[in-house]
């Protein structure tokens, strides 16, 4: 599988996810792995909260703008939302406030560094952040699930 | 403990299955229809399409001075948050802050 095939079933996944993303993510959904999630958010709010501000992000990955949507924005940062996923973007252009549109960019794009040299989400639209943030899980689980996912 | 009563690992037959699926030698039930198209070889190794040095090489050259990039373990349950962390090594997160504190580059 070439890394162009890796990127088109990464966003066809995402893409087919996208409409019970927020319901069913199980990562959301569950206590123990969002408490990892919100140690790595509370340091990167940290960071935000004591940035000179006016303050631009790039959110790589944002997904469903959970990140993008409930603590970017309404920190007052203007947010270059960056996903593989149009159907991921299309929730969360549907889920930002109107107060909060003219703050926010939404990119179709990845953040694939396997091509040198080919433009990409982070590198087209990095010159516009001061802080450029990825928080990304590959949902796909991987070597372990085979081992503990037996029940499923 | 909840989540070995709860996968019921004291089983054999589903530890077996388990170990079988682990060697490939059983397929893995898909969860989605998006995951069928998906080689499963390559989710073994996902940071193969996004290299946390390369990013940092990215980052640097856009005048990031302060960057923390890296892929790690993300799972649902602490026993195999563990073992996925400290034994098997499969990282499937990827977690990146950085910061420009100097003036942004002049796009070409």
């Amino acid at each position: 599988m070439s890394h162009e095939e890796i990127l088109k079933a990464n966003e066809v996944y995402h893409d087919v996810e996208a409409g019970a993303y927020d319901a069913t993510m199980p990562y959301i959904r569950n206590s123990f792995a969002q408490a990892i999630f919100n140690a790595d958010i509370a340091t990167i709010m940290g960071l935000l909260k004591h940035a000179q501000k006016p303050l631009s992000v790039l959110d790589c990955g944002a997904g469903t703008g959970n990140l993008t949507l409930l603590k970017f924005l309404a920190l007052g940062c203007a947010v270059t939302a960056v996903d593989i996923s149009r159907g991921m973007l299309e929730r969360l252009r549907g889920k930002v406030s109107k107060a909060d549109e003219s703050r926010l960019q939404i990119v179709h794009g990845d953040v694939d560094t396997s091509w040198n040299g080919r433009p990409n989400g982070l590198t087209s639209f990095a010159h516009q952040a001061s802080y450029i943030i990825c928080q990304i899980t590959w949902p796909l689980t991987g070597t372990l699930s085979a081992f503990v996912r037996m029940r499923e | 403990m909840y989540e070995f009563v709860q996968r019921e690992y004291y089983r054999p037959d589903v530890l077996g299955r388990g170990l079988l699926r682990r060697m490939g030698l059983l397929s893995t039930p898909a969860r989605s229809q998006a995951q069928v198209a998906v080689d499963q070889g390559l989710v073994e190794r996902p940071q193969l399409g996004i290299s946390a040095e390369v990013l940092t090489g990215l980052l640097s050259e856009n005048h990031f001075d302060n960057i923390i990039t890296h892929w790690r373990s993300i799972k649902r349950f602490w026993l195999t948050y563990t073992l996925d962390k400290w034994f098997v090594r499969s990282n499937n997160a990827l977690f990146m802050v950085a910061h420009r504190s100097g003036q942004a580059p002049i796009p070409a």
